[in-house]
């Protein structure tokens, strides 16, 4: 048996490693996803008061500390039975709103958006954020700048730092917003708006008006029929911060809703011995394998999951573009590229969510937290963070000190729906024969990308490496072939 | 912004060795009372970190690394030696590689510093969750400081 590693994804988190395994014949036999193990981050957490929790796990990751930050603020707040008062709440969904908009531009400009803009197949020192600009324009660069900055300095207006907030505590908010300080972020955000427009734009002239890209898009081998998982709220709109989680079939049917503290009667854990990240499944459903289809309990969770559980956006402008979307792909949309298209939808979401709640007459408003007046117990939160569904799960003693720390983080939901993408896209594109070019391996990559996965913590790759290497190993497991990209 | 040298200390504070470029940050700001330099303690890596050094004219990046020595071995370089991956944290994830983050900020005319360090401390390649060091990296503390203010006089 042959085997193909690509180590360290390119452009990814963490050492994640893909392992393609060959049979004799030389078609792919199988394909693995591998991540790091880190250990320890729920007993570390053991002993620690509660209160303490929203700052600690924003640590756990460099990508996306603000979802654990509100997830975090969303348990102990359950925690305690309290609930924010209105101008909290919605500090905190105004802060959430403009670090999804940061989130989704750096995905899709950055890492996702080059293999579409450029090509699948450009060399990787051009398939990148340098070749955008040298192919679109400057322009291009500097928009991507100034979006970041604005995501940034209204979550640092409001969360007091930058990247790392600290203002989500029990019961609500640390702090209030000023007249002017509103002022400043409703501009911002109405610049977003803007951006927002424009990335679709970008995207509808770029990749859907290139046929080459829409056939990849809409080809089989990106494609799966799973579940799909996502937050609603009152109404069966998409929402971030809040509301209750939705779960459709690969039909489309509803399988079922749940609030937090639900979550394990739908949710169970696979362990897999071959990898330290467990492998979630629908309970209800139960688990038969890496397998599409109603009776695998597989799913996803990612923007493309949250607009096919949901009725469409909350706004005007995001609204005209789901709706544009669902006549394109159907619905639900079983292709994995298509979660790029559905990123962008959030993202200009996102934006008018944040013109929205800058303009709401409560956001100055200076009660922005309750108090605790009841001993603490146990408590569930969940947001969406932009990898997908996120769950944090706390027990403590009376005192408030941690007895029990759970997460289920956005990106292992889709653990399972990833290894199968990245088999599917490997057996797609390598059969007895085929010369394993880089191209190739990228588009086994970009099934892996579309998901928008973080492995974890903030550790990144190894010096010395290349982004690229293939190795292939003969039935007896030695190497015979080194392929550098 | 009156300082003109930026230090930074990379990594995870709660992730054991990957803090190690916290640790000797703080000891530098504990060392120096110079207003031309500033100190910071992120967890960021690629683009991210770039925007933080726009407006320095000197910058000094330290980080963990893995390279197979022995952990507790410090390695210098010139950011501009830097591969493509770089080194723990400045090859970020969701970001790019902080040699093609400084060519795409450059290419927009972000005003960056011309000389940047980098200081990386040998770790091993696995982490766990915690905030101390281990024994060899946290013998290498004192020696990455004293290249950081070494670097600061020269």
């Amino acid at each position: 048996m042959q085997r193909i590693s690509i180590d360290p994804l390119t452009r990814l988190e963490g050492h994640g490693k893909i392992e393609i395994f060959l049979d004799d014949a030389g078609d792919v036999a199988n394909a693995y996803l591998q991540v790091p193990e880190l250990r320890g981050f729920e007993r570390f957490c053991v002993g620690r008061p509660v209160e303490e929790m929203p700052t600690l796990t924003n640590r756990i990751c460099g990508v996306c500390p603000e979802a654990h930050h509100m997830a975090a603020a969303k348990a102990a707040d359950a925690v305690y039975g309290l609930t924010p008062p209105p101008a909290g709440r919605k500090l905190r969904e105004l802060l959430y709103s403009a670090f999804f908009f940061a989130d989704h531009t750096t995905h899709f400009f950055i890492l996702g958006g080059p293999d579409f803009i450029m090509g699948p197949d450009t060399p990787v020192a051009e398939r990148n954020i340098l070749g955008v600009i040298k192919k679109v324009g400057l322009e291009i660069g500097g928009k991507v700048i100034q979006a970041r900055k604005f995501g940034h300095t209204t979550v640092e207006i409001i969360g007091g730092r930058k990247v790392h907030p600290c203002t989500a505590v029990p019961g609500g908010m640390t702090k209030a917003i000023s007249e002017a300080e509103r002022q400043e972020i409703e501009k911002m955000g109405r610049w977003a708006v803007e951006f927002g427009q424009f990335a679709l734009q970008a995207f509808h002239d770029l990749v859907l008006g290139n046929k080459e890209y829409l056939d990849l898009i809409l080809g089989d081998a990106y494609t799966h029929k799973t579940y799909y998982m996502g937050l609603v709220d009152a109404q069966n709109k998409v929402n971030f911060y809040d509301g209750r989680v939705r779960i459709v079939g690969p039909d489309g049917a509803l399988h079922g809703m749940y609030s937090p503290n639900e979550y394990t009667d739908w949710i169970a854990e696979r362990v897999e011995p071959w990898s330290y990240l467990k492998f979630p499944y629908l309970k209800k459903v139960g688990w038969k394998g890496f397998v599409d289809g109603a009776d695998s309990g597989v799913y996803m969770a990612t923007p493309l999951s949250r607009l096919n559980v949901s009725e469409g956006m909350a706004t005007p402008l995001a609204q005209a573009e789901y709706e544009k979307f669902v006549a394109t792909l159907g619905k639900p949309a079983h292709s994995r590229l298509a979660i790029h298209w559905a990123r962008l939808i959030e993202l200009l979401y996102a934006a008018e969510r944040w013109v929205e709640l800058a303009t709401d007459p409560e956001i100055t408003s200076p009660e922005v937290r309750a108090l605790p007046t009841k001993p603490p117990t146990e408590g569930i939160g969940i947001v969406e963070a932009p990898r997908g569904t996120l769950t944090h799960h706390y027990r403590t003693d009376e005192k408030g000190l941690l007895t029990m720390v759970n997460l289920v983080v956005g990106t292992t939901n889709n653990n399972a729906a990833m290894g199968m993408s990245i088999k599917k896209a490997a057996q797609s594109f390598i059969q007895a024969g085929t010369v394993v070019t880089e191209g190739l391996l990228n588009r086994i990559e970009m099934a892996y990308r579309a998901y928008d996965p973080c492995l974890g913590c903030a550790t990144h790759a190894l010096p010395g490496k290349i982004p690229l290497q293939v190795s292939i190993h003969d039935a007896a497991g030695e190497v015979i072939e080194v392929v550098r990209g | 912004m009156i300082a003109t040298t930026l230090v930074v200390g990379l990594g995870n504070p709660i992730l054991g060795d990957d803090g190690v470029g916290w640790r000797v940050a703080e000891r530098v700001r504990e060392a120096i009372d110079d207003p031309e330099v500033d100190v910071l303690c992120l967890s960021l890596g690629g683009l991210s970190l770039v925007e933080h050094l726009a407006g320095y004219r000197r910058a000094i990046i330290v980080d963990a690394m893995t390279t197979g020595a022995a952990p507790g071995s410090l390695h210098r370089f010139a950011a501009r030696d830097l591969d493509e991956l770089g080194v723990q944290h400045t090859a970020s994830v969701h970001d790019l590689s902080l040699r093609s983050a400084l060519a795409f900020a450059r290419e927009l005319g972000l005003d960056l510093p011309d000389d940047i360090r980098v200081v990386g401390v040998e770790t091993r390649p696995e982490f766990e969750f915690g905030e101390g060091l281990g024994e060899a990296v946290g013998r290498a503390v004192p020696l990455a400081v004293a290249v950081v203010m070494d670097a600061l006089q020269s």
